[in-house]
């Protein structure tokens, strides 16, 4: 419900792009030069509104990348939503107030809006049974219509000056008076002060509550602490992105840099780059064409940097996660293709040292051209040889299929003597493990099983010694495998030890 | 001063939601006691351990903490809540976590000093954490996310240790660490109270027992709290008129 009214006020917004860059089209060719002209004069900071644009939005990607951060680690994201647009009958009665679009008066009327808003959402969850969403729905929507009453009632009176008052729905960052930098000022010293002197307060409080109440942190002093300063923040924020999409500048910097980083500290500085990064970039696009709102704008950069971190971020990205799992499918199947070699060739009792391609594809039941794509593979890493139908296991392909045979049969004989499962319930198991045993666990399952030379099948198991040549491991012919061989090579899924 | 017991529980009755999770608790626990805390689901064994840190608010009766007011007394408790109250995707790492049992000695706004960050380092070898000290929290085995809290109950250095179901979903390598430490803890005369379910581990780890389940069914030493006939009391019999009652409250 949220989001689709954020969907309608954006549509609205692109809207009045649309139209305003229609007319400013039909100057001609003046648009280009004017946009060259805008870009200088942004870049060389020649204009005294432009340096207050910059400061002022950095100020506030600075406040908002920091505070957001706690509110995504705390998951009330949300109520910054709720704040922003509670805030909006606040500036109204600010205005009305002073008769003009006057900083002090709409600071505190917005304040004290968003005070309100945050008490109401607070009534209504803890004194019925209607959840906290639901709650947030109720406030935000309740106290943004009568905002937008009274911001049209205003836009009727006639007479007064009631210029810049719209520019609170999406924000403009041209509009900073000197009296609105002071005030951001003194919000920035304010944030940048209680996260400095409350900051390991309020890593325990967001991390671990109760925890931290026991080791008498006033919680809840400090979340009104906390809260003042969120809603101090959006209210001096709304002046340059607006209280449609303010939330968006205490959620995206901040939800980017969650997905980066794994230190609250480092989080919080990444959030407030990407924060400072979104102001000033938002504030130049707007800038090139005079009169556009700046808070789309922002907004937009924000989530042009949060859309590559998504897909691309090292560790929690999607498109990074689907790439390391296509990576470790590869290579089981690579794996599985060079312990169906090392089966063919302990079969015929390590006789010679190829395999043919045909036996292969029998031996793993697929098509000739899926085993020859499958040996191509294992060619252009090295692990293997083709010639003439026939393959050769490179030292290298010989030591990993031994590797994974002996990590095969070793996980079976501990699920049969550690884990006391019946030897025919193992292999499913072990398929899968084989490809995962890392050096250190195998050191310990050898020691954990005293050097075991045979599996649960009574097939030997390759030990490091015998992964330097091709050849059968000391054991081999030994156990009472011998027996079962054909039996196997006909039934190679059915036999226990493949 | 020393007379006085670690925690006193005085006819203390708890309700979530006006449903009464606990009735009339009165309970003394002596300095240097190890006590496992017994009870089938629901029956107020994490209850007891948050009325115990102030953490709920208490319908009736008072606890003391080593003869205090417990509000006072929670500085002195060690806390290790129960692993699914824990955002493991948090970011935070070992160390950071660890760290967190010295801020209630720092007091607000202090940093931590360098004695504080000897103190850390020695809880996390201790545990034998040091190889993951500066790993994110969510890529650690069960065992080793367990051995963060317990080192930072170390790290915190209490008079009272209050832990909740610390052996679930460890490994038997980390089971052992619990104990031992445990162990070493109740012989520098600290008191530990483990919120536990499984029956097995009570007789073998712990000297006292208590049952629970809304009240005190069995308190004592463990060869004369775990009968059958307790444990029948404690798990078997569903004092249906009580909870049926509890019930009955919640609705008015």
């Amino acid at each position: 419900m949220i989001a689709c009214r954020k969907l309608c006020w954006i549509a609205a917004g692109s809207f009045l792009l649309i139209t305003a860059s229609a007319h400013s089209a039909r100057i001609g060719e003046i648009t280009k030069t004017h946009i060259g002209e805008q870009a200088l004069r942004f870049i060389t900071l020649r204009d005294p509104s432009v340096v207050m644009a910059l400061i002022g939005s950095l100020m506030i990607g600075l406040n908002c990348g920091l505070l957001g951060c706690y509110m995504v680690v705390r998951r009330v994201s949300l109520i910054g939503d709720t704040i922003g647009h509670a805030v909006l009958p606040g500036v109204c009665l600010g205005y009305l107030f002073a008769g003009y679009r006057a900083p002090i008066p709409i600071f505190i009327g917005a304040v004290l809006a968003g005070v309100a808003g945050s008490y109401l959402l607070e009534a209504i969850s803890s004194t019925t049974r209607i959840p906290k969403d639901a709650a947030m729905g109720i406030v935000l929507s309740s106290f943004f219509g009568i905002g937008i009453t009274m911001l049209t009632y205003i836009q009727r009176q006639p007479g007064g000056n009631k210029s810049g008052l719209n520019q609170f729905l999406f924000g403009q960052s041209a509009a900073f008076s000197a009296a609105d930098l002071y005030l951001m000022g003194f919000v920035t010293i304010l944030v940048l002060a209680t996260l400095t002197l409350l900051h390991k307060e309020l890593v325990v409080l967001s991390f671990d509550s109760s925890y931290a109440a026991t080791l008498g942190i006033p919680a809840q002093l400090i979340h009104y602490i906390q809260m003042t300063c969120v809603a101090f923040a959006i209210v001096v924020g709304i002046q340059a992105v607006g209280v449609v999409l303010v939330s968006a500048m205490l959620i995206t910097p901040a939800a980017t840099a969650y997905l980066l980083r794994d230190r609250m500290t480092s989080m919080l500085a990444m959030s407030a780059l990407i924060g400072c990064v979104a102001g000033v970039l938002g504030t130049f696009i707007s800038f090139l064409a005079t009169g556009l709102p700046t808070g789309p704008f922002i907004v937009l950069v924000a989530t042009f940097l949060f859309l590559p971190t998504y897909l691309f971020a090292p560790r929690h990205g999607v498109l990074t996660r689907w790439w390391r799992q296509r990576l470790s499918r590869r290579r089981t199947e690579r794996e599985n293709t060079l312990k169906a070699i090392y089966h063919i060739l302990e079969l015929e009792g390590f006789v010679t040292d190829q395999v043919g391609l045909l036996e292969l594809a029998q031996y793993r039941r697929e098509p000739e051209d899926v085993a020859r794509a499958r040996l191509t593979d294992l060619g252009r890493i090295g692990y293997a040889t083709l010639h003439a139908d026939r393959v050769v296991l490179s030292p290298s392909g010989y030591q990993r299929a031994c590797e994974i045979v002996r990590n095969h049969r070793l996980w079976e004989l501990y699920l049969v003597n550690r884990a006391q499962m019946a030897s025919d319930h193992v292999h499913e198991d072990a398929e899968k493990i084989e490809h995962v045993l890392s050096h250190e666990y195998i050191h310990q399952l050898e020691k954990t099983l005293k050097y075991p030379r045979m599996d649960p099948h009574g097939k030997p198991i390759p030990g490091w010694e015998d992964m330097d040549r091709v050849g059968p491991p000391e054991d081999f012919g030994s156990g009472p495998q011998s027996d079962g061989l054909t039996r196997i090579y006909q039934e190679p899924f059915k036999g226990g030890s493949t | 001063m020393s007379s006085e017991p670690a925690i006193e529980f005085h006819d203390l009755s708890v309700s979530y939601h006006k449903k009464p999770v606990l009735w009339g608790v009165d309970l003394q626990i002596p300095r240097g006691s190890l006590v496992g805390i017994y009870g089938p689901n629901g029956a107020g064994k994490s209850t007891l351990l948050k009325a115990a840190l102030a953490l709920l608010p208490l319908q009736s009766g008072y606890v003391k903490i080593l003869g205090r007011d417990v509000r006072e007394g929670t500085k002195q408790c060690g806390y290790i809540p129960q692993r699914e109250s824990i955002d493991w995707d948090f970011p935070v790492t070992v160390r950071d976590v660890v760290m967190m049992g010295r801020y209630g000695k720092l007091g607000m706004f202090r940093r931590p000093r360098k004695k504080d960050r000897q103190v850390v380092n020695d809880s996390i070898e201790r545990l034998g954490l040091s190889p993951y000290a500066d790993r994110q929290i969510a890529n650690l085995s069960g065992g080793q996310q367990q051995r963060t809290f317990l080192a930072r109950a170390l790290a915190q250095d209490c008079e009272i240790y209050l832990m909740d179901e610390p052996f679930s979903a460890v490994d038997a390598a980390t089971e052992r660490v619990i104990v031992e430490l445990l162990q070493e803890w109740q012989a520098a005369g600290k008191t530990i109270l483990v919120v536990d379910h499984d029956l097995e581990s009570a007789q073998r780890y712990f000297h006292t027992l208590l049952f629970l389940n809304m009240r005190v069914v069995a308190y004592g030493p463990t060869k004369e709290v775990f009968t059958p006939e307790n444990l029948h009391k404690t798990y078997g019999g569903r004092l249906t008129i009580m909870s049926e009652v509890a019930e009955e409250v919640a609705k008015s």
